[in-house]
């Protein structure tokens, strides 16, 4: 009895291990399309030589069927939205040099 | 119960309000230690008060320093930051006033009869006019220059604007609603450019002379008026340009 628990502790420690690394090892998701560094291609398909898009098969959950822009790039602003918040700013830069102006200091 | 609530709002703030103006009525209905010369507020209240009671030449001369110091003090202050494309004339104007009041300021110290030092207080306003004529010059005409900068901003996305209309009528949208926003957003530049165009000049031909004849404070408020009507139009524009964006959506 005493000599079989230290082989039974061991063979735990061992299973238990073994179970941890098989684990670790398992597939992993989602698969290789997000992890691809670049555009996948199907068999079928001819890459588009001047780069502009990749329809894929145009199938829903498709990943392929998104563009890899709208995957990957933040929104960019629109320029004239910009503009126009940098117009406000400088007017409310106005009203404050229009209201500093009407300050009589007492004389 | 609200409207009722809402009178009785009203009917405090209006009490405060009178009271606040009684206040102002009883302060400014104190005499200026020299008639025609600065009022002793804020800063220099105290300076005044005892200005105003024994009228000696030390405490005429501590009043004129004190009314001196914070109009140099407002001089340079308005100086700083100043950017605008009439930063060069402005600040020789500022450098004017601060030089002048320093001079004076020696001149007064060195007085001994009460004549002379009420003539110098006297100068420190009617010679200089800080409050009612240098500090609104420089503020207005930074106002008239901001103005008058935001054109190109406009103007370039007018063009941008108009680019978008055009993609999007060759697409087959309407662009009735987007082109009717452009062209109000122009029309309220233009209004807005040639309300300020003319108050940069107007301001800068101003002087203490003339304010003393009484030839400036008009053009002061005229000048104000017209800044703040730009701005309104400039503030229109803007919302008739994000009116363009939202029509081509």
């Amino acid at each position: 009895m005493t000599r079989l628990r230290p082989r039974a502790v061991a063979l735990f420690g061992a299973a238990l291990i073994v179970g941890v690394a098989l684990a670790g090892c398992g597939p992993r998701r989602p698969a290789a399309t997000s992890a691809a560094p670049y555009p996948v291609y199907a068999a079928s398909q001819t890459p588009d030589p001047s780069g502009a898009a990749d329809s894929g098969s145009g199938e829903p959950g498709d990943p392929s069927s998104a563009s890899p822009a709208s995957l990957t790039s933040p929104a960019t602003p629109d320029p004239a939205a910009s503009e126009l918040d940098q117009i406000n700013q400088l007017i409310n830069d106005i009203n404050n040099s229009i209201q500093d102006s009407s300050n009589g200091g007492g004389e | 119960m609200f409207w009722r609530f809402g009178r009785g709002v009203l009917a405090a703030v209006a009490a405060t309000a009178v009271l606040a103006g009684a206040g102002t009525v009883v302060y400014s209905a104190q005499p200026n230690p020299v008639a025609g010369g600065p009022a002793g507020a804020g800063l220099c209240s105290g300076q005044a008060s005892t200005a105003r009671a024994a009228a000696t030449v030390s405490d005429l001369r501590a009043f004129g320093d004190c009314e001196i110091g914070r109009r140099i003090t407002t001089a340079v202050s308005a100086s700083k930051g100043l950017a605008s494309s009439d930063a060069a004339t402005l600040s020789g104007y500022i450098a004017a006033s601060k030089s002048g009041l320093t001079r004076l300021k020696a001149t007064l110290d060195a007085e001994t009869r009460l004549p002379a030092v009420r003539a110098d207080i006297l100068r420190i306003v009617a010679g200089y006019r800080v409050y009612v004529l240098v500090g609104p010059q420089v503020r207005l005409t930074i106002a008239a220059d901001s103005e008058l900068a935001l054109k190109p901003h406009f103007d370039q996305l007018a063009a941008a604007l108009a680019g978008r209309i055009s993609a999007a009528q060759a697409r087959g949208k309407d662009i009735a609603t987007a082109q009717a926003a452009l062209d109000a957003m122009n029309a309220a530049v233009a209004a807005a450019t040639a309300l300020a165009a003319p108050v940069r000049a107007q301001l800068l031909s101003l002087s203490a002379a003339k304010y003393n004849t009484g030839g400036a404070a008009p053009v002061i408020r005229n000048a104000r008026t017209a800044l703040i009507q730009a701005r309104s139009d400039f503030r229109s524009a803007a919302q008739d340009g994000r009116n363009v964006l939202a029509a081509l959506k």
